[in-house]
């Protein structure tokens, strides 16, 4: 049996629902990850913050697959995602099935939406359930109408996408992630293609699901957004963590010149 | 057999109702030959159909291949495109026709049922021939599927196919239709070509019945029918590109 497959021996002590082990990836030259380890404990929210480049969206993808780390794995409720041998690249997926299931379960909010432009909001909201969950459409049905209720957009039900405003269309993609009743949320920064005008509308519905207790990942530019809700921040620098710690922590008392520099430079 | 014999019947009823409902205005030439004429009709429909039919589905299916990252599907693929694209409709019939054809019933076993029918051979080329084109068009419209929706099917926990059937391929035909009801229109054009392999579809009728008459106002017939086909064609492809279109921005409604 693979050595890698044994549970991670340093585990946190209240063992966290999802762990990323000393990730590392690179684009061509360009080393993005260089041993990046996190931890999401359950019903926490850690927030990913850091400059342009630093390597948070690729974090955020690496965990769901969607971009295949160099080296590192990832772990989901004490089952590691099934990666291929690291010594020999270039690494893939190994068990499909596993990894689809494991997604089902993260569900991951986009900058730019991606709605799906050819499906009705609703439509939007089923898809997953219906087609991947196997839930009958009545069901999906309902359920998806009391989740578009609940990001304040049930009347725009059957409109779509492209006739939505786009705090309406991120509300929709929250809701269509909520649908898949994921056990964490990836958000890669959900507000930074709005207007300032709508930034409010997607924070709020977010700061309910914190405050509900979901298990959420967040990487955002919105910094009192960040200290409001977080309970553990962490700071990317180059494609390593060089700093993280509780939100007062980080924002009052940075230790490192780098993160002083890049909060100075987005709390005017 | 039943469905067959009952087709045939329709045909002769439409055949013989369109001649008696034309009679009127019919100058005595068309007259004379109304029901020539609308059996060439009916077997270009015929062929166009058929081949439009199940030339879309093959289409997709190359088109799928086309983009794959496994060579051992898009090579072939890119070559079965390429050459019937790359040679001329006239030549593909008349290679399968006359070439395949020549080998007779022993070279070709039960393939001589189909290689000795100008009708199908003309089918098979006509399919063949609009799968490559209408392929290259899904093609198209496959890659120009916005990636964020791709990645968002498979942050979901889509599998390869049903990302495929419920997020790509719709998409993909909605951006490709315009281009495909022009390759359509154009299957329609190309299919006179059947004519010369001895197909008596309308041109093949229209040739028939000029080598009788040696009267070039036969042409003007034909033209006539070719754009009733042509037209009535386009609307039904606009309708289904209608059906088609999801509302966009433009009609914003709030
Ligand atoms: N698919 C890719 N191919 C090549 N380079 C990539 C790819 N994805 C990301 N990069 C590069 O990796 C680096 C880190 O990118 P990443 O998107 O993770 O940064 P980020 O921290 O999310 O930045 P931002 O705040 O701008 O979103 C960047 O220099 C980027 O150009
Ligand atoms: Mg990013």
């Amino acid at each position: 049996m693979d050595s890698r497959d044994a549970p991670p021996s340093s585990a946190s002590p209240e063992q966290a629902y999802l762990s990323v082990r000393r990730i590392k990836k690179k684009f061509g030259d360009l080393a993005v990850l260089n041993g990046v380890s996190l931890e999401a404990p359950e019903h926490e929210v850690v927030s990913l913050i850091g400059a342009s480049g630093s390597g948070k969206s690729t974090l955020l993808r690496c965990i769901n697959l969607l971009t295949i780390p160099d080296e590192g794995d990832v772990w989901i409720d004490g089952v590691r995602l099934p990666l291929s041998d690291p010594s020999r690249p270039p690494r893939r997926i190994t068990d499909k099935k596993a990894v689809r299931l494991a997604r089902a379960r993260l569900a991951m909010v986009f900058q730019s939406f991606n709605l799906w432009a050819h499906r009705t909001i609703l439509e939007n909201v089923t898809e997953g359930p219906i087609h991947v969950l196997g839930v009958s459409a009545a069901e999906a049905r309902e359920k998806a109408t009391a989740l578009l209720d609940r990001v304040g957009i049930a009347d725009k039900r059957d409109f779509y996408p492209a006739q939505l405003s786009g705090g309406q269309q991120q509300r929709a993609a929250i809701a269509r992630a909520l649908a898949m009743e994921p056990k964490i949320l990836l958000f890669d920064e959900p507000t930074s293609a709005l207007d300032p005008e709508l930034v409010g509308e997607v924070l709020k519905v977010m700061r309910d699901l914190a405050d509900e207790g979901r298990t959420m990942i967040v990487v955002s530019h919105e910094m009192s957004f960040v200290r409001d809700v977080s309970n553990k921040v962490v700071f990317l620098h180059q494609g390593c963590i060089v700093e993280e710690g509780g939100p007062a922590e980080i924002f009052q008392s940075p230790k490192t010149e780098a993160c002083r520099k890049f909060l100075s430079s987005v709390i005017q | 057999m039943a469905i067959g014999q009952s087709y045939r019947e329709i045909k002769i009823w439409l055949s013989d109702s369109a001649c008696i409902g034309l009679s009127p205005v019919s100058p005595e030439l068309f007259a004379r030959s109304c029901p020539r004429f609308i059996d060439g009709f009916f077997i270009s429909i015929e062929l166009l159909v058929l081949a439009s039919l199940f030339g879309f589905v093959i289409a997709i299916g190359l088109a799928v291949a086309r983009t794959s990252n496994v060579g051992a599907l898009s090579v072939p693929a890119f070559v079965y495109c390429y050459v019937f694209r790359g040679t001329p409709l006239l030549v593909q019939l008349w290679i399968f026709y006359f070439g395949f054809g020549s080998f007779g019933a022993e070279g070709l076993g039960p393939f001589w049922l189909v290689f000795r029918d100008g009708y199908w051979v003309g089918l098979v080329v006509l399919t063949i021939n609009t799968s490559a084109y209408a392929a290259e068009i899904f093609r198209g419209g496959i890659v120009n599927v916005p990636h964020g929706q791709i990645e968002a099917a498979l942050a979901i926990g889509m599998g390869w196919w049903t990302k495929l059937r419920r997020i790509m391929l719709p998409q993909a035909l909605q951006i490709s239709w315009p281009a495909y009801s022009n390759e359509i229109i154009l299957l329609l054009k190309g299919s006179a070509l059947v004519s010369t392999i001895t197909v008596l579809d309308l041109m093949g009728q229209t040739r028939t019945v000029f080598s009788r008459s040696y009267n070039l106002e036969i042409f003007l017939y034909a033209i006539l029918l070719y754009l009733v086909l042509s037209g009535s064609l386009t609307i039904i492809l606009r309708i289904l590109e209608a059906r088609l279109r999801t509302p966009t921005q433009m009609s914003r409604q709030h």
